[in-house]
């Protein structure tokens, strides 16, 4: 399966925190889910809970693998790329 | 009568909680050194407290938000705070000869000085940020980091090996002065943990406070963000005032910030600080909060219900807990806008059971005992230890030696 687009992905990230469109229009693949957007726990795990939904793939065991610089760096671009990921 | 020696960080919410048990130590006459810097102590500790100096030194502090907060607490602060202060330390053990070392869990020189002179310690928690380990579940190779961190300290101060025991957990005692409520996960605990809830002492008055000011036929709401965070909160602020700006009828406000960072504000809404949080409490309807330990203990109290909007750290824990207690509601710092701040606070006032799980939650904290039975679990300890308090001559001249050896 091959990575959904982008906006797909900052669409659930909008959904998850209740922002708004010109919030959305800001965020790039580059954006840090963690460090630029300050996605809380909360949201975070409501966001694994749609990923696992809309992709089928398990966001919170990919964050227990992750290590610290791995954390702070996550991008908007790495979640799209692990959605597409499932086989 | 045991001497105790304290040591925290220079935080005012890691500090006041121990203030507090320091005074019921000195109440049964026992004897309580402090070592730390003396001008950012004093204020808190009060004017007859004894403090072994150790200068402040600013460090890089911890101005980040997110899991860079958490890198930054550790490379940053604790570490740089721990290589600084650790000869201090050293040199107040040995002018005081203290029975027992009472220790922050951030304040990691506490152990390492201790181990070096063989003396018992006590960890003191006044956050739940490792309190009950939560990286250890949700995200363990941030929990493998920090060990990493704290080996590093270990070595930094020549000790050989790995340290013996994790150094935000003393082997013999772990007091917290968060309640269980207030814990995502209380069964993560170590088994020497003595949960004594609430630690507060009264604090100084404040006489130009104006208390008048405060109209009976309305409601009353704080807003503060934490000593340390107007910057991390600028953005918050102004959409608090904007949910506030229309309920003049119903409610005042007082906001904690500096005069002068807001301006324009509406004639309900009263900026000032600092502003004496213990004594205005009793008169407030609820507390909009980051959700520091301090103010979520000392709202609930009180039996006032908060609104808590977390910045960092520990912050979201306490967010959560407060909401799971059904004691108020958790908002995002970021992503909440005006109305949503305002329609939660509208619940907050309206609803009776938020202040009334606010009071149940209070009473089940209080019930821990806070300073005095953390001082009574402190003085069984230093007496447990007994007479291994007095440092024989071997012990100080290998430290001397110790301080030789180039890290």
């Amino acid at each position: 399966m091959a990575a959904p687009p982008h906006q797909e992905i900052v669409e659930l990230l909008r959904q998850v925190t209740g922002e708004d469109e010109a919030w959305a229009a800001a965020v790039t693949p580059a954006t840090r889910v963690d460090t630029d957007l300050f996605i809380d726990s909360l949201e975070i795990v409501a966001l694994s809970v749609r990923m696992r939904e809309v992709y089928g793939v398990d966001l919170a065991s990919h964050l227990t693998g992750l290590d610290l610089p791995g954390l702070i760096d996550l991008t908007v671009g790495d979640l799209a790329e692990l959605a597409g990921a499932r086989t | 009568m045991s001497r105790f020696l304290f040591l925290s960080l220079p935080l005012t919410g890691h500090v006041n909680p121990m203030v507090a048990v320091a005074k019921v130590l000195l109440a049964r006459g026992h004897e309580v050194l402090w070592a730390g810097s003396e001008s950012f102590l004093r204020p808190l500790a009060g004017p007859d407290a004894a403090i072994h100096p150790i200068p402040l030194r600013a460090h890089r502090g911890q101005a980040e938000r997110g899991l860079d907060a958490t890198r930054s607490r550790w490379e940053g602060y604790i570490l740089p705070h721990t290589k600084y202060t650790r000869k201090g330390v050293e040199a107040a053990v040995e002018a005081f000869r203290p029975d027992l070392l009472v220790v922050d869990q951030h304040a990691i020189a506490g152990p390492i000085v201790a181990h070096r002179f063989g003396l018992p310690w006590a960890t003191v928690a006044s956050s739940a940020m490792e309190l009950t380990r939560p990286f250890a579940r949700g995200l363990p190779r941030v929990e493998e980091w920090i060990q990493q961190q704290m080996r590093a300290a270990w070595t930094t101060a020549g000790h050989p090996g790995e340290p013996p025991w994790d150094l935000r957990f003393s082997p013999d005692l772990v007091i917290s002065f968060l309640g269980e409520d207030l814990l995502d996960d209380p069964a993560q605990l170590p088994p020497n943990t003595v949960t004594v809830g609430p630690s507060i002492a009264p604090r100084a008055p404040d006489p130009d406070f104006p208390f008048d000011w405060l109209d009976p036929a309305r409601k009353h709401v704080l807003v503060t963000m934490g000593t340390l965070n107007m910057d991390q909160a600028a953005h918050f602020y102004p959409r608090v005032l904007a949910g506030l700006e229309p309920l003049g009828e119903q409610l005042q406000a007082v906001v904690v910030a500096p005069q002068g960072t807001i301006t324009g504000e509406p004639g309900h809404v009263l900026v000032r600080r600092p502003v004496p949080v213990l004594d205005l409490l009793p008169h407030l309807h609820a507390v909009v909060s980051h959700g520091g330990a301090n103010t979520v203990n000392e709202s609930l109290v009180h039996g006032v219900p908060l609104l808590v909007a977390p910045i960092k750290g520990d912050q979201a824990l306490m967010a959560s807990a407060v909401a799971r207690a059904g004691a108020g509601l958790r908002v995002s710092i970021d992503h909440s806008r005006p109305e949503a701040l305002r329609a939660a606070l509208l619940d907050l006032l309206d609803d009776p059971r938020y202040a009334e799980a606010a009071r149940v939650t209070g009473k089940r904290l209080l019930a821990g005992g806070g300073a005095d039975a953390a001082a009574t679990a402190l003085i069984q300890l230093a007496r447990r230890s007994g007479s291994s308090s007095i440092l024989p001559e071997r012990t100080t001249s290998e430290s001397e030696q110790a301080r030789e050896t180039p890290a």
